[in-house]
């Protein structure tokens, strides 16, 4: 039978049951309000659901019924007549229902005599129909098939959800018991309580398992009202597509099922807008006109996936690459280098969408984001695959449940904690011996590994964990990697203790604010674990867990403005060196194997590319590495150079003050960090070095002046020793009076690179205020940005700016300054 | 107790109970209706990054119930109580926690008048946490405010 009518027909049953009671006393005391108010609620809910199921009959005489109560709702005098009227109409109600629940169906005959009475009674104006029913009836006794219906025992029993969640969260602690038990067994030599205690074991895994199944329901429930959707969509959209539906059975979690509810809505909503196209494309692409929308519910490995796919144009790798670039989710030459798969994790990111319109259905950016955000929320993920002209398939895993959860428990110091598993994407062992696997400096880790650098933590650190440090050097080290949004990290413990199935239990309602933690529970041996929660422990490490993924894998400056993320290393003698680490795309660990001699210098392979290895004194290196070796990747533009370090010392936040000028190659300055004297290198050196060219000069167009304005120290100095040695003269400000200030004394500048928080703050009250001066010649006006993306070329002429540079690529700079050859790719890339 | 005692006024106040407890040699009064009950701490699991006058989580029968310290409470750098150290396990709001105390005295029936209002120019630090004060014989005790006690995410210095 149709589950919605077999949902009806029990649900209504039990409420005549209950209304029964009232009835009794309704006869007793008819004009009681609330009472009526109750039947007359009971009767308008099951009018409304006839119309939907399509029962006519019953629809009709709980319509007569309503209008009947109703009327004595108004204040009708409840006469001895009224009352049994009502309880007539209730007795047919019950027949009807009875009746359907056969199967077989509304029983034939009407209801008109019962119906003619109500209408006498309560002076309601019948519909039509009623009438014409009325007319051929006539064998219609209203109170003969009705008085006495047949009894019918209905095998299922209601279940208030409070009474289920109180029973599983018995079992919970059942559970909890039980793993103490094992626990304090597994100590004791006393063979007498080991049968009991297995037996105990697997009853309380069979109750479980029980509990569970009672609040499972089969996924069908979210299938119910799709097949409605899409034919409204398609109809919107003018596009044809059919839903086929299979594993409706698959069960799961009362909880989850209406989890998914949203995002399952949205999935399908993206498939037919975005997905299906129009039946002229499809038929011109030599597909079935109909598009095929496809939802596939089961179960895996201790989860259920659900797949929704569709035969549709797939995604659109180009446009996904340029939003990308737009949203500033990854450098050009970065975004261009992913392969399709990463490339298709940028749709998850917020705000993303490469609809070109904003339809009624989908494209306005809130979307898959939301989607993953709720998937993740209840343990799950979400995964996309597609190809272009074939179609999309997105994938949910879900847990069964969430009650009680696989964990592992990890060791900090003295310290023990749960970790969910599904958290975990894979647990990679490392070798302390192995000399850059984990770079670790204060604060900020690096972990290197599978070919790519994790931002890395250790536990005991995140949790000030004391204890005896585990050895660095006694054999393996775990760090387990994680996701949280798009980012993946690494945590490093000291080691995985066990895996438990953990009951997740709230942390005290006074310690919610400590975000690291989803919970706690209570372990085996009867002590209290936090349950760590992987969204806490990304934001621990300064990752924002909402923003999109960056593609390069280094970590991005999370400092304050005015600070910079500086790496601090030693190389080709004891003077300290430094680079920021916004120019260090990675910080690699080239072993034998990683390295080749090519053309007579040593090569290693990035992105595919061949990039020479330089040492500090700008020479290339010629032999292949004895040991592994610590190597800065430097890039820049496309191009790409190792710069071999002797060891990375440490990555700080600092304020950079360059104090001297740099006189040699290579070196930008003298700073003092932390207190030490450091040489601070220049990078685009060793770049332009690795391109095997000299250095390109800037003053092909002769010399200029320029001014920069920029409130951090640092990149004036930067910027202006870069211009500097191009042969330009330069002046510096810091802020946007002393722009104007230095503007009216002296407003012969060639050109004016303004920081873009400062030409666009205000509106771009600076640019204006320029403008206002009317310097003539004009000087072209370049705005600084984090990156040069197609959002900063936006802003900046948004503001009155010629175009936006990013802060540390010089080229781009070059060229912006060089006038005429300004009009370059890499520059005017959103002309 | 007074209330059969025909001499007492039993019209105007209720007497009311207090448990009487010790910390850093200071009595406090803890209202008798939110005590539940009081339990030696076995294990205690540390919260990181949690106040310092929480000393851990512990499992009583089953539930995850905070620990806070009196002690730490008044003096952030007490020394926390030796591990097997009593609580008190006390009900606030929805929540239950156990306050650790150094010594646990006896139940002391104090008659309206005996409660006075908190005077104003008392230690900030004991303002913060107790709602007035109980007299008992010559001696003054601060009667605690359990939701002042079991507030973490406030410093307690700034409370």
């Amino acid at each position: 039978m149709d589950e919605l009518l077999t949902d009806f027909l029990t649900e209504s049953g039990e409420q005549l049951e209950s209304i029964g009671a009232q009835l009794v006393r309704f006869e007793q005391d008819p004009s009681d309000a609330r009472i009526v108010a109750n039947i007359f609620r009971l009767v308008h809910a099951i009018k409304g659901t006839c119309g939907f199921l399509n029962l006519p009959r019953l629809e009709k005489v709980a319509h007569a019924a309503e209008s009947l109560v109703d009327r004595l709702r108004d204040g009708a005098p409840p006469t001895g007549a009224f009352v049994s009227l009502v309880f007539a109409s209730f007795d047919r109600i019950r027949f009807l229902l009875t009746a359907l629940a056969e199967g077989n169906g509304e029983p034939a005959g009407d209801d008109a005599a019962l119906i003619a009475q109500i209408e006498k009674i309560a002076g309601y104006a019948s519909t039509s129909e009623a009438l014409d029913s009325a007319s051929n009836g006539g064998a219609d006794n209203p109170f003969g098939a009705g008085s006495a219906p047949p009894e019918r025992r209905i095998d299922t029993v209601r279940i208030s959800i409070k009474t289920l969640e109180r029973m599983m969260s018995l079992v919970s602690e059942l559970v909890l018991t039980r793993n103490q038990l094992v626990e304090v067994a597994r100590h004791t030599e006393i063979d007498a309580i080991n049968s009991p205690l297995m037996r105990l074991s697997s009853v309380t895994a069979d109750l479980q398992s029980g509990v569970l199944a009672a609040r499972m329901q089969p996924v069908e429930r979210l299938f119910a009202n799709l097949h409605r959707l899409v034919r409204d969509l398609t109809a919107e959209l003018d596009k044809k597509a059919e839903l086929s539906l299979q594993g409706g059975g698959t069960e799961l979690d009362r909880q989850l099922i209406e989890a998914i509810r949203d995002p399952l809505t949205h999935m399908i909503r993206n498939a037919v807008d975005h997905g299906i196209e129009s039946p002229e494309q499809r038929r011109a692409a030599g597909k079935p006109e109909v598009g095929s929308i496809r939802i596939a519910a089961r179960h895996q490995a201790g989860q259920v996936s659900i797949e929704v796919s569709d035969d549709g144009r797939g995604l659109d790798a180009a446009s996904i690459r340029s939003r990308a670039v737009a949203l500033g989710l990854g450098k050009a030459e970065d975004v261009a280098a992913l392969a399709d798969a990463d490339l298709f994790r940028f749709v998850f990111a917020p705000g993303f969408t490469t609809a070109t319109r904003v339809s009624n259905v989908s494209g306005r950016g809130v979307g898959l984001d939301i989607v993953r955000a709720n998937i993740e929320e209840i343990g799950g993920s979400i995964s996309l695959t597609s190809r272009a002209g074939h179609g999309t398939a997105l994938t949910l895993r879900i847990p069964l449940t969430l009650a009680i959860v696989p964990a592992l428990i990890v060791l900090a110091g003295e310290d023990r904690f749960a970790l969910p598993r599904h958290a975990v994407e894979e647990i990679i062992e490392i070798d302390p011996a192995a000399e850059g696997e984990f770079v670790e400096v204060q604060g900020a880790s690096l972990l290197t590994a599978n070919g790519g650098v994790l931002p890395a933590a250790r536990l005991r650190r995140l949790m000030c964990s004391k204890g005896a440090p585990a050895d660095a050097t006694s054999g393996l080290q775990l760090a387990l990697r994680m996701r949280s949004g798009m980012r993946s990290f690494a945590i490093l413990v000291d080691e995985v203790a066990d895996v438990q199935e953990i009951v997740l239990k709230p942390l005290p309602e006074q310690l919610n604010y400590l975000t690291l933690f989803s919970g706690s529970t209570i372990l085996g041996d009867g002590t209290v674990a936090l349950v760590l929660d992987p969204a806490g422990l990304a934001s621990a490490l300064g990752l924002p867990h909402t923003t999109g993924a960056k593609v390069s894998a280094a970590p991005e400056p999370v400092a304050p403005p005015n600070l910079t993320k500086i790496v601090m290393f030693r190389a080709g003698g004891e003077a300290l060196k430094a680079a920021p680490l916004s120019s260090v795309a990675r910080i690699l660990s080239l072993g034998r194997g990683d390295v080749e001699i090519a053309n007579g210098a040593a090569m290693f392979r990035h992105d595919g590319r061949l990039a020479p290895l330089l040492r500090i004194d700008g020479a290339k290196a010629v032999c292949l590495p004895s040991r592994p070796q610590a190597v800065l990747l430097l890039t820049d533009a496309g191009s790409a150079v190792g710069l071999i370090v002797d060891e990375i010392v440490d990555i700080v936040d600092e304020a950079l003050n360059i104090e001297i000028r740099g006189e040699g190659d290579g070196v930008l300055g003298v700073a003092t960090i932390r207190g030490d004297t450091t040489e601070l290198i220049d990078v685009f050196h060793f770049l332009d070095r690795g391109r095997g060219a000299a250095r390109s000069e800037v003053g092909k167009s002769g010399r200029r002046r320029i001014l920069i304005a920029d409130s951090a120290q640092f990149f004036r100095d930067l910027i202006g020793a870069t211009l500097d040695k191009a042969g330009h003269s330069t002046v510096a400000a810091a802020s946007a009076s002393e722009v104007l200030d230095l503007l009216a004394r002296a407003p012969d500048f060639d050109a004016i690179l303004i920081d873009m928080e400062m030409a666009c703050g205000n509106n771009g009250e600076l640019a204006r205020q320029i403008d206002t001066l009317r310097i003539l010649p004009q000087p072209c006006l370049i705005g600084l940005a984090a990156h040069g993306g197609d959002t900063a070329q936006l802003r900046a002429r948004k503001a009155g700016l010629t175009c936006a540079v990013g802060k540390f690529d010089r080229v781009a700079l070059a060229r912006a300054l060089g006038g005429a050859d300004g009009a370059d790719v890499s520059v005017g890339a959103a002309a | 107790m007074s209330a059969l005692n025909a001499n007492a006024p039993t019209t105007s106040a209720p007497s009311a109970a207090y448990l009487v407890v010790r910390s850093l040699d200071q009595a406090f009064a803890l209202p008798i209706g939110c005590v539940q009950s009081i339990f030696q701490i076995e294990s205690l699991s540390r919260v990181p990054h949690g106040p310092r006058h929480l000393l851990g989580l512990c499992n009583l029968r089953g539930r995850i119930v905070a620990v806070a310290s009196l002690a730490r409470r008044l003096q952030p750098d007490a020394a926390a109580q030796s591990p097997a150290s009593l609580a008190i396990v006390v009900e606030s709001g929805l929540e239950i926690y156990a306050l650790a105390v150094d010594e646990i005295g006896d139940v002391h029936y104090a008659q309206a008048q005996d409660l006075i209002d908190m005077p104003a120019h008392i230690d900030r630090k004991i303002a913060t946490i107790a709602v007035g004060l109980l007299r008992r014989g010559s001696a003054l005790i601060p009667i605690l405010d359990i939701s002042g006690i079991f507030e973490f995410r406030r410093k307690p210095e700034a409370a």
